[in-house]
């Protein structure tokens, strides 16, 4: 795939006509996926795709096409001599963009993470056996990905990863299942049979029968994946500078100093701690890492090129939300979790959230999987699935408890369009009072 | 319909035909799109954003398996290696699979589709339609607590040609128009956000604006954000509630779209987008609402986003109840998951591009007009709330607990429209819900909608889908508000 943008790169600078530049960004994977139900193979397959986003430049104009690429030299030159020739007659209708620029010349890297990715066969046998007699329904993906940069004034940026995910679902019956996750770039059998045997030890809970909660106020134990759900809610329009500046961001009070969190939360962009690339679509690299909230105060923004050009900051992010969001460890044992909730829930995942209040920071939601009811502080039966409706400020305020000394990353299994890169390195979160309203 | 495009396509199926070695069975899906997304924001045109994806699917059936294999090498040498590799997949898949293979179709059939056009993308120039959006965008600035306003239109063609062993073929051909205006009203601690647009596109060309009145809507969207500002928060409570078409939108695509499709209620989805309450005995005796609730799936709902002629596995999309009078007849699933559930579907089986596989989507799903006018819904109503323009959602992974949030309220008291009210949501369950169902719009209160933004599938898809409705009336339903109320 590395060939396709050289070439590409080496094909625009010919086609350039004087006074114009150009910007390409390149996605690209090779990719095998496997879905499962009932510990078979519902569809098997391999996708192939490279894309090239064309910005051609001129007088600070300038206009963006994607185009498929074939890899087939002929074919691609041939594309993006039509390409060029369509934008170069679109450039005079279109006005001076007042927030784009381009990543100085110097702006170079290359990020090669290899791997050792598993054999078709070699992977499902693994799933399949360590699930053998129970009802698994799951995902796997696994190839290579790659996403680069050139420019015509000789910036370059190359990430390659190889890389797999496994998401699946063990299910006792209707909808009561355990998940189980392995991701990673270097395969290891063992681990994975390890972590489905894993998943399988927890069904025996999920045999109990199920508990329906009265809606009401509970201590909980959200496990890393659980907090996720939440943290991606508010990432969606809660980090980006754009979103700040036009006071949409559901961090509103927090940004506004009317409201502080917990102060054992931080929260930080950790770019060169994740698994995306450190430059953005329009070749600026990214910083190692920028504090979003600190000792729970607001600390910062993420910005993309947009928007460092409209409110005049530097470019410290490839899109305005987080690709690699970390945040810090606490003190509290995971192993313990259960007996810090003592009378409560432990919550494996939440699902399908969605702001309900952007005013108080509210989060509404679903809980899914291995929720359970802790009576003394032991796990003693699977929770109907509940509704909560959650503000911020007090879930990760006045309510947070503790966070785990352990982090888990949590890898975004995502798939639209392409396979995603981005991921989260968070901890568990103990808390009081976490509303179950349905 | 663009004939080089058109051309190409038939070639590249040539090309395979050429190449395709004698397996059990194989089918050809080829995808061109092209498109064009064009916005305003605070004043600043946005950067013009061209697109053209074009690419493959082959699917192989050989020795009990089923393979497949997507590439944008649309080479004699990329096809032959996409062959190899979902061949290879097909073995290995076979000693696994979950079912025997189905055929691969159409079987029999050659036919083509078009979506109608009456006034084409191209007939005004990008100059032109940026200028008109700047001077939509700039109208929707009239006061200075409109923090930020923006005004955008999508254009897609979508072709695709699906060619198979069998001698089928079918070209089909769809045109999308998304056009959108949305502006962002904040004063102190409160912002509120209203919209026009996502939730209005459909199929045809330029015409569609002036069938939405687009260009009349920049102040009311501007003057709408900037009036919630100042609105009583929506009232707590237990009260009637009238959905306007916008949101009933989302109430249709959530509790009955997704719960009906076949492949959830096969356990495909478990993993990721869920399950369904609803199980395959429920089908021809579970009364899913009132008998009111009269709900189809209809391909050819003129300008409705989803239509088409054809599902992606080559079945002819044709009109059909869903539920009737409150009665669940038929589920959304195409041949291979009726096939495999023995249930009633329709030809739903499509794919969001051609690197995914089709997996069971709902398409045009569409409430159907009952006999009221908006106004005999109001003043049937002597407590309660009008809701409309969804921006929050969540359901549970069955399709019972829902809570949704909406842009804008109204208050209604003794059978009158009363104050506006800001952050209206509320809460239920599916089949409670439409049991609740006490009023159906008629045919005049009835509007065509859709969305681009369906997610479902492992690996992700991200779909279209056309719903239509009239505004309804719920008896009795768990209301909210935000902050305060």
């Amino acid at each position: 795939m590395r060939a396709s943008l050289e070439r590409a790169a080496v094909a625009l600078r010919g086609l350039l006509q004087p006074g114009e530049a150009f910007t390409a960004w390149f996605e690209g994977e090779d990719s095998d996926f496997v879905r499962l139900n009932g510990n078979r193979i519902r569809q098997a397959g391999h996708v192939q795709q490279q894309r090239l986003t064309l910005d051609l430049i001129r007088d600070q104009r300038h206009v963006r096409t994607t185009l498929p690429l074939s890899g087939d030299a002929d074919a691609d030159t041939a594309q993006l001599r039509a390409a060029t020739t369509q934008l170069r007659t679109l450039l005079p209708q279109v006005p001076p963009d007042p927030y784009h620029a381009c990543a100085g010349p110097d702006s170079n890297s290359e990020d090669l993470r290899g791997g050792r990715l598993p054999g078709a066969a070699e992977l499902l046998e693994v799933l399949t056996g360590s699930a053998d007699g129970l009802d698994l329904v799951g995902h796997c993906a696994s190839g290579r990905l790659c996403r680069g940069f050139a420019g015509s004034a000789g910036q370059w940026h190359w990430f390659e990863t190889e890389s797999f995910s496994l998401d699946w679902s063990l299910y006792h019956r209707a909808d009561k299942a355990v998940k189980g996750r392995y991701a990673g770039r270097h395969w290891d059998s063992e681990a994975l049979a390890s972590r489905v045997h894993g998943t399988r030890d927890q069904l025996e809970i999920m045999a109990c029968a199920p508990m329906s909660l009265e809606p009401g106020n509970y201590r909980v134990f959200l496990a890393p994946a659980a907090l996720m759900e939440i943290l991606s809610v508010i990432a969606w329009q809660g980090f980006g500078l754009r979103a700040h500046r036009t006071r949409q961001t559901p961090l509103l009070q927090l940004a506004d100093g009317k409201i502080a969190l917990h102060p054992e939360v931080n929260l930080d962009e950790h770019c060169a701690g994740g698994q995306a690339p450190r430059f953005s679509p329009e070749g600026f690299p990214l910083p190692d890492r920028t504090p979003l909230i600190a000792g729970g105060q607001h600390a910062g923004c993420l910005a993309d090129l947009r928007s460092s050009r409209e409110y005049g900051v530097a470019v410290n992010a490839a899109a305005e939300r987080p690709e690699s969001l970390e945040m810090a460890p606490g003190t509290l044992a995971t192993e313990e979790a259960a007996r810090a909730v003592g009378d409560g829930l432990l919550v494996s995942d939440l699902w399908y959230g969605n702001l309900s209040d952007r005013t108080r920071c509210a989060v509404t939601g679903m809980t899914r999987f291995a929720c359970l009811r802790v009576v003394d502080g032991i796990p003693v039966a699977p929770v109907d699935p509940m509704r909560f409706d959650v503000s911020l400020y007090e879930l990760l305020g006045e309510n947070l408890l503790g966070l785990t000394r352990e982090r888990e990353r949590i890898v975004d299994t995502g798939t639209y369009g392409q396979r995603s890169t981005a991921s989260a390195l968070l901890p568990g979160a103990l808390v009081r009072d976490f509303p179950l309203t349905l | 319909m663009n004939d080089q495009t058109t051309q190409d396509l038939h070639e590249l199926a040539g090309r395979f035909r050429e190449i395709v070695p004698a397996v059990d069975d194989w089918s050809l899906r080829i995808i061109d799109v092209a498109s064009e997304t064009l916005s305003v924001r605070r004043d600043v045109v946005e950067p013009v954003q061209l697109a053209r994806d074009t690419g493959v699917m082959v699917t192989l059936s050989e020795a009990g398996g089923v393979g497949y294999a997507a590439t944008s090498d649309l080479s004699r040498a990329g096809l032959a290696a996409a062959v190899e590799r979902a061949r290879g997949w097909a073995q290995l898949a076979a000693p696994l699979r979950l079912f025997a293979p189905q055929p691969l179709g159409p079987i029999g059939i050659r036919d083509a589709w078009e979506a109608p056009v009456q006034r084409h993308w191209s007939e005004l120039g990008t100059a032109a339609k940026l200028q008109w959006l700047r001077d939509l965008a700039g109208r929707m600035k009239i006061h200075e607590a409109i923090v930020d306003w923006s005004a955008g239109l999508g254009y897609q063609r979508r072709e695709s040609l699906l060619v198979n062993a069998h001698g089928g073929e079918i070209h089909q051909t769809q045109h999308m128009l998304v056009p959108w205006l949305r502006a962002v009203a904040n004063r102190g601690g409160e912002t509120q956000v209203r919209s026009f647009g996502p939730d209005l596109a459909g199929q045809g060309g330029l015409e569609r604006l002036d069938l939405l009145e687009f260009e009349a809507q920049p102040e009311r969207v501007a003057g709408d954000a900037l009036s919630l500002l100042d609105a009583p928060e929506c009232p707590v409570g237990t009260m009637d509630l009238v959905l306007m078409p916008g949101q009933m939108t989302l109430q249709i695509h959530e509790s009955i779209g997704h719960p009906l499709e076949l492949d959830r209620i096969l356990g495909d989805e478990r993993n990721y987008a869920g399950t369904s309450f609803v199980t395959p005995e429920m089908f021809g005796t579970f009364r899913y609402g009132s008998e009111l609730l009269n709900v189809t799936s209809d391909p050819a709902v003129p300008g409705e986003l989803a239509s088409f002629g054809y599902d992606d596995e080559g079945t002819r999309a044709e009109r059909q109840w869903l539920i009737r009078e409150g009665l669940l007849l038929r589920g959304l699933g195409g041949a291979t998951s009726q096939a495999r559930s023995g249930l009633p579907g329709v030809a739903c089986a499509r794919a969001s591009s051609w690197n995914r596989p089709p997996i069971d989507r709902m398409a045009n799903l569409n409430l159907e007009p009952g006999e009221s006018s908006l106004d005999d819904l109001v003043r049937s109503v002597e407590h309660g709330v009008l809701m409309e323009t969804n921006r929050s959602w969540s359901i549970d992974d069955s399709r019972n607990k829902f809570q949704f949030g909406c842009e804008l309220g109204w208050r209604i008291e003794d059978g009158e429209l009363r104050e506006r009210v800001r952050n209206p949501g509320y809460r239920g369950i599916s089949s409670a819900f439409w049991r609740s169902l006490a009023g159906v719009g008629h045919r005049d209160s009835f509007r065509v909608m859709g969305v681009g933004t369906c997610g479902k599938g492992e690996p992700n898809q991200m779909i279209a889908v056309g719903h239509a409705s009239p505004p309804c009336l719920f008896r009795g339903v768990a209301v909210f508000g935000g902050a305060g109320s």
